[in-house]
Order: structure tokens, then sequence, then C-alpha cells
């Protein structure tokens, strides 16, 4: 299992923290990847292919979350997930 | 019987069965199933789950045309957390290991999910706890036959609710709802809202009455008064058909003023237009026969949302305003809003946020790219009707001037693009701070119209919040400070030839009407529900009479003396209301 187990700390850069759109919209973008996909936060960890588990994080703009994925594509699932929240929610949602 | 008084925000009497949506409904039991149901259960949870996405899907089409994208963006997300293959799998889960009844495992997950929602440290997060009860609502209707089931088409209803949700109001049975009463909510709040753009009565801020009332108790609602009387006796009920009967009488007399002019006896006309706050509104102003949109509220499109609707959703918005007013004037207000009510503002927690940047403040100051994408919508709307502008909490004319500098660029951009708009557009300000009233004769040159916003000129006059209760008392339209206050705006606006209107709630009352008249004001703007009723009162009076009452209401030069007098007037016209 820990085979292709990747992880990566980012740190959430969206003003209004994870909402219904901002998950709604990540869980769209994952759902092209095969890996399994988790956020966490604090001590714990969602599924972040599923849009109410990313909500009961209450994640926060600022704060750290760490990315786990294991599976064939994890790699890319790792980077595009950091991507979405360090830099995607905003291009998305916020002023363009 | 028993009797209940909460507030009154929408008025007129019904009477019908309650039909009662609790927030919450009756937590389905604690089932236990054998080994050989799991397969059926698992069946109709999938069947539920897929009546509930069609569910969904017909809504959001109805909802997204009827009622505006907010709503749609709330059913997004229902529909979002339903296609959840880990919600789903959860609940399959507990029906194979823990052999729950599909309900309960319903329930179990969503309250499980709604319980860390409710623990987050973001309070916009944590209101989104009530939307995980209304998909535990809509999916356990599908589920269980005892469950919520929406009014039956054949009868009337009163709909008695915790907070009128917008799923709630999105699926309403618009024929058969009479009226609603509900434990939450205040005079702006949705259900009150909704309740006077469908014109029925409705009762806010009952605390308790969804565990008071059961399903099928008859209930009387007199949303003039904020009373709600369960299960009335035969006496009572007698009493409410006359004061029906008589309501609906005046209604109809109401009713048949929406083609006649807004003139007083001897003649003279003003004009009468309509404040609104939603779309849907637009279509009551028509119907009361409004001659234009006095006050057009752009904060709606604002709130609720992560980021500001772009120029282009902005631009579709008011086009489609101007085009059902179909050429009569549509007054748009700039966002008038708190800078604790924008998301991300940057501006740090303010002390005192009615004295803080607020309004034409905090977009002239902290988002000028706000103003000026909203200047550049309502432009380009400027060209399908009668648009005009309006600034609202103007304290300054150098106010005015930076907000005319912005439209000036807006027109350039706009230029530069080739499209077209009105060069010529009427701008206005709102006069809602006393200083604005008093120095009115310096910003009079600079602008084509006022508009007296009495709710905030009060408010700052007097130095008083009328939603706390220990000073309410102090709220006063008639003290004198806050009469001069109005009359010399008018008067200043007729000296420089500039229209004066006022869209506060002093003008769609009808016991202030008279003195508004006698004052010299011409043009009323009061919410669609208010407008055939200061119809009436403007054609009852003859304007010589009005001048005589306003000479005797300054004279006086007291507030409780002014009340009297006025409200005297106004019971001789109009006894149902005063």
């Amino acid at each position: 299992m820990s085979r292709d187990k990747k992880r990566r700390v980012v740190r959430l850069n969206y003003a209004h923290g994870l909402h219904a759109r901002p998950a709604t919209f990540i869980v769209q973008e994952l759902s092209k990847f095969d890996a399994r996909i988790y956020l966490l936060k604090d001590n714990r960890c969602v599924n972040a292919k599923s849009v109410i588990e990313l909500l009961t994080l209450g994640a926060m703009d600022g704060e750290r979350l760490a990315i786990e994925a294991e599976g064939a594509d994890a790699d890319k699932a790792v980077e595009r997930l950091a991507w979405l929240l360090e830099c995607g929610l905003r291009e998305q949602f916020q002023e363009k | 019987m028993e009797i209940r008084r909460g507030l009154g925000v929408s008025p007129g009497i019904a009477i019908a069965k309650a039909f009662v949506q609790e927030r919450r409904r009756r937590q389905p039991e604690r089932r236990l199933i054998e080994r050989d149901q799991i397969e059926s259960e698992l069946k109709s949870f999938e069947e539920a789950l897929t009546a509930a996405l069609e569910e969904l899907e017909s809504l959001r089409r109805q909802t997204a045309s009827a009622i505006g994208d907010k709503y749609a963006a709330i059913l997004d997300f229902h529909y979002a957390v339903l296609s959840d293959p880990s919600f789903a799998q959860e609940v399959r889960q507990r029906i194979k290991l823990n052999k729950f009844s599909a309900a309960y495992a319903v329930s179990r997950v969503l309250q499980r999910y709604a319980r860390s929602i409710s623990e987050a440290a973001d309070e916009t997060l944590r209101s989104r706890v009530s939307d995980v009860y209304d998909i535990e609502n809509r999916l356990l209707r599908h589920l269980t036959s005892e469950a919520v089931l929406p009014p039956q088409p054949s009868e009337d209803v009163i709909l008695v609710a915790h907070d009128l949700t917008p799923s709630q109001t999105a699926s309403l049975d618009k024929r058969h709802t009479k009226g609603f009463a509900t434990d939450l909510g205040g005079k702006t709040s949705h259900t009150a809202i909704v309740a006077r753009a469908l014109g029925i009565p409705a009762v806010v801020g009952l605390g308790t009455i969804t565990s008071e009332v059961s399903n099928g108790d008859v209930v009387i609602i007199d949303g003039s008064t904020g009373t709600v009387i369960i299960d009335p006796d035969e006496k009572m009920l007698e009493r409410y058909r006359i004061m029906r009967r008589s309501f609906e009488e005046f209604e109809r007399q109401l009713a048949y003023l929406a083609r006649l002019p807004t003139e007083t006896v001897d003649g003279y006309r003003v004009k009468l237009y309509a404040n609104v706050e939603f779309q849907e509104e637009l279509r009551a102003a028509l119907d009361v026969g409004a001659d234009g949109i006095g006050l057009y509220r752009t904060e709606f499109l604002f709130l609720d949302r992560d980021n500001p609707p772009d120029e282009e959703e902005q631009f579709r918005i008011y086009r489609e305003a101007a085009r059902m007013m179909g050429g009569r004037p549509v007054v748009i207000r700039t966002l008038d809003l708190g800078a604790d009510k924008m998301p991300s503002n940057g501006i740090q927690r303010e002390a005192n946020p009615f004295l803080g940047c607020r309004s034409i403040r905090y977009t002239l100051i902290c988002r000028p790219d706000l103003l000026k994408t909203q200047l550049l919508a309502i432009l380009r709307a400027s060209v399908y009707g009668d648009v005009r502008l309006m600034l609202p909490m103007v304290t300054t004319v150098d106010e005015v001037r930076r907000a005319k500098a912005l439209l000036q660029d807006a027109m350039e951009q706009l230029r530069r693009r080739r499209e077209p708009f009105n060069p010529h557009i009427q701008l206005g300000v709102m006069i809602e701070v006393p200083s604005a009233a008093m120095a009115a004769d310096l910003l009079a040159p600079e602008v084509d119209f006022f508009s007296i916003g009495t709710n905030d000129l009060i408010q700052y006059a007097l130095a008083v919040d009328r939603g706390n209760p220990n000073v309410a008392q102090l709220y006063q339209p008639t003290h004198p400070a806050v009469l001069r206050l109005i009359k010399n705006t008018i008067d200043v606006g007729r000296k420089y030839g500039i229209a004066v209107a006022m869209c506060g709630e002093m003008s769609g009352d009808v016991v202030y009407v008279p003195l508004l008249l006698g004052f010299g004001l011409e043009l009323f703007s009061a919410a669609p529900p208010n407008i055939l009723e200061v119809k009436k009162v403007v054609r009852s009076l003859t304007i010589r009479e009005t001048e005589e009452l306003a000479k005797k209401v300054l004279a006086a030069n007291d507030t409780l003396a002014a009340e009297t007098i006025l409200r005297e007037k106004a019971h001789r016209i109009v006894p149902q209301l005063v």
C-alpha cells in the first residue's frame, strides 16, 4: 500500500476557506484521477473526492493541509490538488 | 384555542389548515432490519437517491428562471452532496453492516456530517448545517411514506416552518399557500420578502410555532397585527372571517386604483414609484401600476456568494429590469453594503460599522473596482429603458465628484469598446445622512435628483438604533428635527429645479403621506404592497388641506402632537389601516 503513497503539505490560499462551491469544484477536478486522495488537517483525514467530507474539514484561508494519495496516478493527483489549493481556487472563483 | 404574537411582515388575513414543515423532521426511528431485508432496503435507498437527484434537476431548471441564480447555486450544492460517492457508500455500509433501515442510515450519516460542520470555526460554513438538514428531508421524503409531503394541490394551507429555506421557497405550491407563520425571521427575512412578493400574509419571529401547531390544525394568521390563532373557536373564526372579507373588499377597491392616476382631488399629480429588492418584485410593481422603480437595490447580487458578479452578469440583470419596466424609470442604486458584509474586503472589524466604511464609502475607498464594474453594467443597460443611477449614503460633495469621475472613466471605456450607452444618464444621490440634508444646496448643482432615505436619516439624526428595544421609542419620524431635514431637502430641490423623491419607509406609510404631500414632495417610492395604499390616500386629499396639515404639524413642534394629528387624518381616509 505504501508503494505509491505520495504526500505533500500545502497552505490553503483561498480567502473564504473551503466552502461548498470550491469543494464541489475540487471534487469535479479530482474525479479524473484513479488514485485515492486524502486531505488532512490537524489529526483529521478526509476523502478529497467527497464534497461533504471536504466541508467537514472546515479548512480556512492560510491553514496548513496535507495531501496524501495512493494509486497509479498518485503523483499527478497530488500535484493537481496542491495547485488547486494554492492558486487554482483563487483563479477559478476570485477576481480574474 | 391559543393566541400567539409575532411580527407581522406582510399584511392580510388567512384562515386555513396548518401545514407544518419542520426544519428537522422527526428523526426516523432507529429501526434494525433482518438479513433478508438488506437487499430491499438497499434498493429503496438507490431509488430514493435517484428520485431526489431527478427532483433537484427539475427544481434547478424551474428555479433558475423563476427565482434566480442564488438559489440555483444552493441546489447545486444539494446535488453535489447527493451524488457524492462517499456519502452513498457510507449509507450502503450502514445498511449492510449495521442492518439499519435505509431511512435511519441516511439520517445517521447526514447527522454526523451536520455535527462536524456545526463545529466549524467559520460562521458561513456553520450556516451550511441547515442545508444538510434540507438534504436529509429531501431524501427521507422519498424514503418514507409518513415523511413530509408537499401540500395537497386541492387544499389551501398555511405554511408553518422554522424559517423558510430557499429550497422550500423554490418548491412552494404558490396556488395553495395562503400564509406563512415561522419561528424565526424579521422584517427583512427571506420569508418576509417572499410573502410580500406573493402578496400573502405572514407572521414571523413566533419562537416555537412549529412545535405548537400540528399538521391539519386550523390556524388564523393576521399579517397586519402579527397575530396567530391556533385552533380558533367558532366566535373567533366568525370575527376573522368578517375581517378577512372587509380586508379583501378593501384590497379589491385598491386593485381598482391600479389603473387610475395618482392625483389629488384637486388634480395635483405626483409620481408613485416602487422600491424593489429582488427581480421577482418587478412583476408586483407592474401589477400595482407603479410609474417606475424609485429604488432598485443591488445588494442581493453580492450577498451569499464567494465573488462579486461580473459586468456581464450584472448587465443582464439590469437590462432585464429595464426591459420589464418598458420605458418607465428604473433608479438603480449602487452597492449599499457595510464592509462587514463583503467577503475578503481587507478591512479590520470595525468598532462602529454604521459610522464606518460602508455604502458609497466602501466602494469609493476600498473597492473602486467594484463600483466601476457596476457602473459599466448600469451604463450598458441604460439603452434598454430609462435607467438612472443613484449613489447611497453621500455625505460630501467630493464623494459625488469622485463617483462622477469613475462614471466618466466607465463611459470612456465603453466608447473604446464601441458599446452603446446613454451618455446623459441621470445621476442622483440619496439624502440619508443629516449633513447631506442640511447642506443639500451644495449637492444640488452636482446632481439630477435627490432621493430621501428616511430609515437611515432618522437613525443618524436622532442617534438611535431602532433595532435596540431600549431606545426604539426614540426612533421618531415626526421629530421636529427630522421634519426640518426633510422639508429643507424638498425646498432646496425646488429652488434648484431638481426632482426630489423619497424612498424610505415613511413615503410608503399612509400616516405620513398627507404631510409629505403638504411639504411639496412630488415623487413617492414605496414597497409594492404599499403602493395602492399610498395612491388611495393621495386620491382622497386636496393639496390645500395637506398644506394646512403641514403647517399645523410644523407649528406643533412636538412629536406626539404631530403623530396624533397625522393618525387622525389617516384614520379618516383608510380606517382599515390605521
